[in-house]
């Protein structure tokens, strides 16, 4: 691994200004995981460097909270760990699309150290991206590989291209279905962006994977207050039961009123470059009685959407139905 | 089994012309068959275990290699500067330096054209691990790429890159086996089928990974290396370095994880000596995680097309096999590309068979054998092969094998020094409760189940040299000296019992000390291939008769008797007409002073005419997600005629984890590989499936058919591949039985399981 | 409470707080000394500044001087010698060196040893009193689930860990607790095994 320089901050406002004074050379770290992965690969390129300065997020007091006001919803702060939002009990029981979320990120002893503001913040995980013989197009090269290579598992069917990489992150879908927002410090002050708008695709902008600037970082998430009547699940579909990334995932979260869906928020993960709003299969429920032919009715909208590459065309079968599965559980 | 069997004289040879007694079954033996933990485990727990990955000395440098990033290329010019020039960097090892030294015939150890990615071709030796990957990182190497072919298909067709001068096909023809005429034998069944089925790359994957600490004292070398048997290190360590071999000294105390991939010596143990050699300091070297996946080797990749002749009532009259395996660029290790037949020429009765076998060259690393080599690949297509020739003929899968069941080796003629394989299936079916449902019948909602089987056969030992000693102490306790490596399977323990049980001495009295060539003789020259107790294991019972004779003769004037009378139980030695007249061992031993009794002991020949192999049978349950293409495994029996079961405890620890890499290599253990740039894309351990905790069934159930071969001493025929060459085939079976669709590629994962359901809904 | 010093290698060395001090402070995370200098980038591979650290293993208390970069697991292994931490994919996708901070299981390879900084670390070196061995250990012998036993020290400090807080866990949490784990050699049964008769005997 390359020497760094590790800088505690103190605040999240001293983050942002180290991040302002080390201008493209510094990253933060949060629980570590991903940024190690990355300094130990060595995984660079022309548009990717590996950083010279490292701000600790770790010293931040009261950066790990978890509160929730009836009315006002959940707030969180960016460094509580998947392991809290997976075992708190107000999560679980009035966010089970995000404690059921927390629980299948990685594996037990990752989520004690993983982050939320890290698992949203997390650098892509294709395989043409990690490699070090590889630039491929997101790192300044020319090429995206996975097109012509192989993307049987980890690559997009939605909304891809020119980079066909799947956002790796499980809590940005489940935030995404339940209408979260996060917080954004940066040297000039903070701003509350809602989660649908922080991601960023590589059409938008190849070299970055959401809207922080140099400067920013994220600092907390708040996710608002579920009506009455509302259920939600996760569903993550991978290799093996632990540790894999999303081959796809779905959280739904669905409100009924006396039997009909009264609003239905559809995030999938592992399907495109950001966490992917299903809004075409929302729209002909709402209103609805939830049931089975409606449900494989509305699915259809997702297959007619899909653009898969040449191996995961399967994918589409596979997110159909974790869709379907979320909506009828 | 029976009760009585028949022990060939030659095998009962003892020392000194002396005859071993017939061991009978485990109720009548106070040590072998009983189920105890194992040596070293209290070093484990604690972590105390000394790994040679835990090997520290001063002034130790710490080594890297850089491989090559190209799967074919000539290596231009190095720029080596900026790695020297990194603080700690100690010492630079390109192919420039001289004298260059040579890996084999084909190439040299740091070659100028490589010809799989990975390849090494430069090395470094710094301060600390993350200078040294640093600085292989700081060499600039230039490329003159070359066209690279991965797919052994490809690398048929004509126009593709020559990887040797007489073409890509292994010795430029494939390798034929015939019996009988196998055109006869389609042309006499009543109906033929056919089917193709691949199998894919499957890593070793150790926990600890390949490396060694190596460390010169004047002209002799000192290797701490984490291997499968220390004695085959030092002999390829003394032929490439020429060096004699008392000048070798190669210690393991403890190796995690090994499988087949750390026998003998790889070019990183060269590295490692030349760079200690070349800094005057001792350099560790240790491979990287992502450099255990590229360069440290792996089980092939396989295209097994299968065609069998049978007739209605299910006997197969001819049976064909076209393999093809995909080897490296080189010579080196092609012959384990191609090893996928055997079990399509011996495990059932058929009169007409043919293999022909094509092992390909590629840019591919070589492959080296896996737990189960070539076994494990073709029981994954033969056993569902059979499978469905059962469908076909309209019968249960076990009364299609045992219609075909064979009595003896078809191969050389021979009767089978012993087969468990019809108590195999009895026991598990009964086991498992085995009844076979109509396929694609248990279906609730999206989830199918389903039930399979198969059976193993894994090739026996030949007979094969093995020294080992048994020393008594004055204090009445034993110590066996064994030259082996400690990995994991036991075979150290089982050791103790063997010497305990020909001793009379309690097992707790008998300790083992292994892993230093210095200080143990050649036991075996490495664990693998299911042999070290069956090989080892006989020359150990030898060692202690030796010192049980000796002992009892210097017990013999105490007791006022002749040591044919004499005899030892519970630690006592007695009189055989009169046992109440007994002596404590420790009351004869103790006039020893400071002397030992040293009995030595080898392995007796396996008896003539007779073929050793190793049965089984394999039951499973799994349950398939039709929505999301997740295969779970349910629960498993597994019946395995290894011949006697030394340590019960231990025997069940090795068919549960064998199993477990059967299953990995059945469902989610795949090499992944740009075969347009010839490099691997899931080198890391999250994106190579090794079964995690969650990914198993609830239960594997391991079952003893009570077998006793009459090929050694012991009775055993060895245990640690026979489960993971049984797995794949009953699973690939059950998941048909569930959906009703064969899927024929493994692993078998959740894009081709939703794939066949789609197929079938159309 | 015991006070070690132990070897310092080449770039590492801290003068400092004299032991008496260190031994009778409360510890808490922001017990760092000697900050590095903000503002200056180093070269790459240059002599780093070292952070000095201090942090309890296994109860007794360690001050030493420690290069951000380097590793929670490599500082354990090589300045403390305490081997047992294996590292075999040294991306935290094994569990091979697991180890308890403050009583939460942790990879060792991706935590950076600075962050240990004032706080408890476990290792397996730590769980025997003498030669009497945790329930966990003793049943990890007796159910043979330890077989290469390279990836044991992490199962069993996983193990402690959870079962310190989880008494009543059944087969099926035990199993949960144990996903972060791989055992190439596939000893799940007998480890599973070995930890529900610790848990009865807890």
């Amino acid at each position: 691994m390359r020497s760094f320089q590790l800088i505690d901050a103190r605040s999240w406002k001293e983050a942002a200004s180290l991040l302002k004074t080390h201008r493209g050379k510094a990253q933060v770290l949060a629980g570590g995981g991903d940024l190690l992965y990355m300094l130990k690969d060595g995984t660079q390129g022309p548009r990717l460097s590996l950083p010279q300065v490292v701000i600790n997020l770790e010293t931040i007091p009261q950066a790990d909270f978890i509160r929730y006001q009836p009315g006002a919803g959940l707030q969180l702060g960016a460094m509580a760990t998947l392991s809290e939002l997976a075992t708190s009990q107000v999560i679980k029981e009035r966010y089970p699309v995000m404690a059921q979320a927390a629980s299948q990120v990685a594996s037990p002893q990752l989520r004690n150290m993983a982050t939320l503001g890290g698992n949203l913040c997390q650098k892509p995980r294709c395989w043409y991206y990690r490699t070090s013989e590889t630039v491929c197009l997101k790192k300044g090269g020319a090429t995206c590989y996975a097109v012509e290579g192989d993307n049987r598992y980890y690559h997009a069917i939605l909304e891809a291209g020119p980079c066909y990489m799947v956002h790796p992150s499980d809590m940005a879908v489940a935030l995404m279905a339940a209408g979260g927002r996060v917080k954004i410090i940066g040297p000039e002050g903070e701003r509350w962006v809602d989660l649908e708008n922080f991601f960023v695709s590589p059409a938008q902008n190849l070299y970055r994977e959401n809207i922080l600037k140099e400067d920013e970082v994220v600092t907390e998430i708040e996710v608002p207050e579920a009506p009455e009547g509302t259920r939600s699940i996760f569903l993550k579909a991978r290799l093996r039961k632990s540790w894999d990334f999303a081959l796809a995932s779905v959280a739904a979260v669905v409100t009924i009123r006396n039997g009909l869906c009264q609003a239905c928020r559809l995030a999938l993960g592992g399907v495109a470059p950001v966490p992917y709003r299903a809004a075409k299969v929302e729209q002909p429920l709402v209103g609805q009685r939830l049931e089975p032919g409606l449900v494989e009715k509305a699915i259809e909208a997702l297959a007619k959407e899909a653009q898969p590459m040449s191996m995961n065309g399967w994918k589409v079968r596979l997110a159909s139905n974790l869709v379907k599965r979320a909506l009828l559980a | 089994m029976a009760d009585e069997i028949k022990m060939p004289e030659s095998v009962l040879a003892g020392p000194e012309g002396t005859r071993l007694k017939t061991w009978g079954p485990p109720e009548e033996l106070a040590a072998v068959g009983k189920s105890i933990p194992k040596k070293g485990a209290l070093e484990k727990v604690t972590g105390r275990a000394q790994y040679s990955f835990d090997v520290h000395l001063p002034r130790m440098l710490y080594g890297a290699i850089l491989g090559s990033s190209q799967a074919h290329a000539r290596i231009g010019d190095m720029d080596i500067r900026a790695a020297m020039a990194l603080p700690g960097v100690k010492t630079v090892l390109t192919p420039a330096d001289e004298p260059r030294l040579r890996w084999d015939a084909e190439r040299f150890l740091l070659d100028t054209t490589a010809r799989f990615a990975g390849q090494e071709i430069a090395a470094v030796a710094a301060e600390d691990e993350t200078t040294a990957e640093e600085a292989v990182r700081l060499i600039k190497v230039r490329y003159d790429r070359l066209p690279v072919v991965i797919d052994p298909e490809d690398a048929l067709k004509p126009g593709t890159v020559l990887l040797q001068p007489q073409g890509n096909l292994w010795k430029g023809q494939p390798e034929i086996y015939q019996r009988g005429n196998i055109e006869a034998g389609l042309a006499a069944a009543d109906f033929t089928h056919e089917a193709s089925y691949t199998t894919s790359v499957q890593h070793h994957a150790t926990m600890e990974p390949h490396g060694c600490v190596a460390a010169w004292s004047g002209d002799e070398l000192t290797l701490w290396d984490s291997t499968q048997g220390i004695h085959w290190v030092r002999d390829f360590m003394a032929l490439r370095l020429r060096m004699p071999i008392n000048k070798i000294r190669v210690i393991s105390q403890y190796t995690g994880g090994g499988y087949g991939s750390k026998n003998g010596i790889k070019p990183f143990h060269i590295i490692a000596a030349l760079l200690a050699r070349k800094s005057g300091r001792p350099v560790k070297l240790f491979m990287s995680r992502a450099d255990e996946f590229v360069a440290s080797h792996h089980r092939p990749q396989t295209i097994q097309y299968l065609k069998a002749g049978v007739k209605n009532d299910g006997t197969l009259t001819a049976l064909y096999s076209r393999i093809v395996g995909q080897a490296g660029p080189y010579q080196e290790n092609a012959m384990w590309a191609g090893r996928a037949g055997d079990a399509t020429r011996r495990l059932y009765h058929c009169p007409h068979v043919k293999t022909e076998t094509y092992t390909v060259h590629t840019n591919s690393q070589s492959p080296i054998p896996c737990r189960g080599p070539g076994t494990a690949e073709n029981l994954c297509a033969l056993e569902q092969f059979m499978d469905e020739l059962a469908e076909k003929a309209g019968m249960d899968p076990l009364a299609f094998r045992m219609k075909n069941y064979s009595q003896a080796d078809q191969q050389k003629g021979l009767p089978y020094s012993s087969k468990g394989l019809a108590a195999s299936y009895q026991k598990g079916a009964e086991a498992f409760r085995w009844e076979h449902p109509k396929p694609g019948s248990l279906r609730q909602g999206e989830k199918f189940r389903g039930v399979g089987m198969g059976s193993l056969l894994w090739a026996g030992n030949e007979t094969e040299q093995s020294q080992a000693m048994v020393v008594l102490q004055a204090d009445g306790t034993a110590q066996v000296v064994a030259g082996i490596s400690n990995i994991g399977v036991g075979a150290e323990t089982i050791f103790t019992q063997i010497a305990a049980e020909e001793l009379g001495y309690p097992v707790e009295a008998v300790g083992v000390s292994y892993g230093d060539t210095h200080s143990h003789p050649y036991t075996i020259n490495s664990s693998y291939g299911s042999r070290t107790t069956p090989i080892s294991g006989p020359a150990v019972r030898n060692a202690a008769a030796d010192a049980k004779r000796k002992l009892l003769a210097l017990a013999a004037s105490s007791l006022e008797a002749g040591p044919a009378d004499l005899d030892i139980k519970e630690g006592k030695i007695f009189l055989r007409n009169n046992p109440a007249k007994a002596v404590p061992v420790r009351e004869v031993t103790k006039r020893m002073g400071r002397e030992l009794i040293i009995g030595t002991g080898r392995r007796p020949a396996n008896p003539e005419g007779f073929k050793v192999d190793i049965f089984g049978a394999h039951f499973v349950e799994v349950e398939v997600d039709g929505g999301t293409g997740s295969v779970k495994l349910l629960r498993a029996v597994c019946v395995h005629d290894s011949g006697r079961w030394i340590n019960p405890l231990t025997a069940e620890s090795q068919i549960q984890g064998g199993f477990i890499q059967g299953a990995g290599m059945a469902l989610t253990e795949e090499r992944v590989m740009d075969k347009r740039l010839g490099i691997q894309l899931n080198r890391n351990l999250h994106e190579y499936g090794l079964p995690t905790v969650l990914d198993v069934p609830e239960s594997v159930v391991a079952v003893d058919p009570r077998v006793r071969d009459v090929s050694n001493n012991i009775n055993a025929k060895g245990l640690a591949e026979p489960p993971t060459v049984g797995a794949g085939g009953a699973i690939g079976n059950a998941i048909y039985n569930a959906i009703g669709v064969r899927i024929r590629d493994y692993p078998i994962t959740p894009d081709k399981i939703l794939a066949a359901l789609e197929g079938q809904r159309r | 409470m015991s006070e070690k010093k132990i070897r310092v290698t080449r770039r590492q060395f801290l003068k400092g707080v004299s032991a008496g001090a260190v031994a009778g402070a409360v510890l808490s995370s922001d017990s760092f000394i000697g900050r590095p200098s903000q503002g200056q980038v180093p070269p790459v591979g240059e002599g780093q500044e070292t952070r000095a650290i201090t942090f309890r293993v296994n109860g007794s208390l360690y001050r030493l001087g420690v290069e951000p970069r380097r590793t929670l697991a490599d500082v354990l292994r090589k300045e403390l010698g305490l081997t047992g931490t294996k590292v075999a994919c040294n991306r935290g996708e094994c569990g091979a060196c697991t180890v308890l901070i403050n009583g939460v299981a942790v990879y060792a390879c991706t935590t950076l040893a600075v962050r240990a900084a004032g706080k408890e670390i476990e290792t397996v070196e730590g769980l025997a009193q003498g030669e009497k061995l945790h329930p966990v250990q003793e049943a990890f012998i007796n159910q043979d689930a330890a077989q290469c036993g390279f990836c044991t020290p992490g199962f069993i400090m996983t193990l402690k860990g959870f079962l310190d807080k989880n008494r009543t866990a059944t087969r099926e949490e035990v199993k949960a607790a144990l996903a972060g784990n791989l055992c190439r050699c596939g000893a799940y049964h007998h480890i599973l095994d070995a930890a529900l008769a610790a848990r009865a005997r807890l």
